[in-house]
């Protein structure tokens, strides 16, 4: 466990719970109160328990850090021991992940899914193109039969929408 | 009497439709294949099935997620009598039995013992869920607002205090999910809170996307971070053992499911501690407890049955009291929100389907084990043959579409993707995703229970707290948490060991 990240969450954390904090208190009371703690009250409750455990956590992990150094005793789920891994890969899929949903509305279903699963594969060393390029497409035609022409789910079709609706694949969306 | 046999008639007669069975073959199946896949446990498996289940009714949901728990906790040891690596954490005192009598040339006795233990486990336990769970639903009158709310807390705090080595951390997590519970309208007096001007968000978020989101896409950021194949077994040959060899491991098979379900029900156990646990006593009754560990036939009995009657016991605090008893149990309240059901004690008295289909999916999925599990065992190992990055990827892929099917939105996708990373954070820091996400689910149930109990009693704060059921189950929480604080201490105190031992290694 990197002990810097660690403590960089827990910085995060206690900022977030400061600004939930203050949010809450300088938020305009409503008309009418039914109860001791209104509308805020909770929150800036839960606020200031996450700005002072944030804290207490952040000066925790500074100490060990002084004290023990960078690399500590993970306090989390530990990788498989025999492997090597990679924080980068699991960020990537995170930013991927959201790109793939951000530009969905316009590459649609049909097109960015195929393009996520196999950039994915390949990220993960999986190193056969042409199984990758099967799996993708293959997982993206069952997916859109099962989601969008058995359970009627109105997959975003981008690229491909008026093609599809000329070819009376699907309805078009008002 | 009636209100035991109730539920059992309610279940067989919703067994009478195949559409059902259908469903149950379906489930167990994909449990069973989820569970043998080392890493990937029931929490991801109601997170693949859970967007499926928006489409159907809510009895039909219930059953359909129950059966993947049948299958999940039986297919889990296979690998571990196999190949020596549990499929989910609760098989792993399973390993070092099993697999050493698989070693030993015994593999049939213990993928044998395993199946009857599993089968025998999740039935009888059963029976102890609906005789724990009627009688609790018969409670719910008395809960009123500060009941609810005092619940609510309990079941939080005793989440916390059980998963994970430090608690601040796991405070932490439980107040981070509270927070993201009570972005939206408030309970109360209907103010948007925490919207940022956005319309999108004064409905709040979705609360399956963000527990989906937390446990599930979490995961598999995590299982990402790694490249490697399942190591795989060649083709088993194996025999279904004779009574007489399984009779001797008959007192450790009970014992696994009276604890299983006992421990199952603390909300926060779920079936590793069970299984740890029932391993432990079925040491001390045994006639050969230094085999332990070795090839113990008894290990493997006490274990399978322990962490198969567990499904029950989660059951038993997530429908009766409205506490979800494990990460899986916090997914399967979200489904029910989605259907348009309230957790809490008025639920199984609102809706006694519900329990007939929670008996349905637990008694349809063990007889379907019963019939299949055994020549299951041996194909199962065929799964692992299975690329793992292909699992993981594919995984994601349907979480997606499923996500977007809810509401029809991209925001949910992104959503569930941001709230993975937070999980993902949360797993790697010892933050405890369970907490976090059961807080999401149950805040605004419990500021509801506080704000508006209050204003019942008219603010008076000792009237609120000293309700009799109130105080017992506050008081309840304060024990919990002091038993936290304990192992927090002592956790902190071994990993202060464990750093020193590290440096003196290292120098």
């Amino acid at each position: 466990m990197d002990r810097r990240v660690d403590l960089a969450g827990s910085l995060v954390i206690m900022v977030l719970g400061l600004g939930v904090f203050v949010t809450s208190v300088l938020a305009p009371a409503p008309q009418r109160l039914f109860d001791l703690l209104g509308p805020f009250g909770l929150p800036a409750f839960l606020g200031a328990g996450m700005a002072i455990g944030g804290a207490w956590q952040s000066v925790e992990t500074f100490r060990r850090l002084r004290r023990w150094g960078v690399i500590g005793v993970p306090e989390g789920t530990p990788d498989e021991a025999e492997y090597p891994s990679s924080a980068s890969r699991a960020v990537g899929f995170m930013v991927g992940g959201v790109g793939y949903a951000v530009t969905l509305p316009f590459l649609g279903f049909l097109v960015g899914t195929p393009i996520a699963i196999a950039a994915a594969l390949w990220a993960l060393r999986f190193r056969r193109p042409l199984f990758i390029a099967a799996a993708a497409i293959g997982y993206t035609v069952v997916a859109f039969i099962v989601f969008n022409q058995l359970l009627s789910v109105p997959l975003p079709l981008g690229l491909l929408n008026d093609l599809l609706v000329n070819l009376g694949v699907v309805e078009r969306v008002r | 009497m009636d209100a035991f046999f109730g539920p059992l008639a309610g279940a067989f007669e919703l067994l009478l439709d195949p559409r059902l069975w259908l469903l149950i073959a379906i489930g167990t199946m994909f449990g069973v294949v989820v569970g043998a896949l080392p890493g990937l446990a029931t929490t991801l498996a109601y997170g693949l099935v859970l967007p499926f289940t928006f489409a159907m009714d809510a009895v039909s949901a219930v059953t359909l997620l129950l059966s993947v728990t049948v299958g999940v906790s039986y297919g889990n040891s296979i690998p571990a009598i196999l190949i020596g690596v549990p499929g989910t954490p609760a098989a792993v005192l399973t390993v070092l039995d099993g697999y050493a009598l698989h070693r030993r040339g015994e593999t049939g006795f213990a993928l044998g013992l395993a199946y009857i233990s599993a089968a025998v486990g999740q039935a009888v336990s059963v029976l102890f869920f609906i005789g724990a769970v009627v009688p609790l639903a018969s409670l719910a009158y008395y809960f009123l607002n500060p009941e609810i709310f005092a619940l609510y807390l309990f079941g939080i705090v005793a989440i916390v205090s059980l998963t994970g080595r430090n608690l601040v951390k796991g405070l932490l997590a439980a107040a981070i999910g509270l927070l993201v519970g009570m972005v939206g309208l408030d309970p109360v007096n209907f103010v948007s809170r925490f919207d940022f001007g956005e319309r999108i968000l004064r409905s709040g978020l979705s609360l399956p996307v963000v527990v989906i989101g937390i446990l599930a896409v979490s995961e598999l950021f995590r299982q990402a971070r790694q490249s490697f194949q399942w190591k795989a077994g060649g083709i088993v040959d194996a025999r279904f053992p004779s009574f007489k060899k399984v009779r001797p491991t008959l007192p450790a098979m009970f014992v696994g499911t009276v604890v299983g379900t006992l421990v199952g029900a603390i909300p926060g156990a779920g079936g590793t501690p069970a299984a740890l646990i029932s391993y432990q006593q079925a040491q001390l009754i045994s006639k050969n407890p230094k085999l332990f560990g070795k090839g113990a036939p008894d290990g493997i009995a006490a274990n399978e049955a322990a962490q198969n009657s567990a499904n029950s016991g989660e059951l038993i605090p997530t429908l009766g009291l409205g506490i979800p008893g494990s990460g899986s149990m916090v997914l399967l309240l979200a489904a029910l929100t989605i259907h348009g059901f309230l957790g809490g004690p008025n639920l199984i008295r609102d809706a006694p389907q519900l329990l007939h289909a929670a008996v349905a999916g637990m008694l349809g999925g063990t007889i379907l084990l019963l019939i299949t599990g055994w020549p299951i065992a041996k194909v199962m190992l065929r799964v692992l043959t299975v690329d793992r990055s292909l699992v993981i990827v594919l995984s994601l892929a349907t979480v997606v579409v499923g996500i977007y099917s809810i509401n029809y939105r991209i925001f949910d996708v992104v959503v569930c993707f941001v709230f993975g990373g937070v999980g993902y954070f949360m797993l790697r820091y010892g933050y405890s995703t369970a907490a976090a996400a059961l807080a999401v689910v149950l805040s605004m149930g419990m500021e509801s229970g506080l704000r508006r109990g209050l204003s019942l009693f008219e603010n008076d704060v000792v009237t609120f707290a000293t309700r009799p059921i109130t105080a017992a189950v506050l008081i309840l929480a304060m024990v919990f948490f002091a038993l936290g604080l304990r192992r927090a201490i002592r956790a902190d105190r071994e990993a202060r060991a464990e750093e020193q031992a590290a440096r003196e290694g290292a120098s």
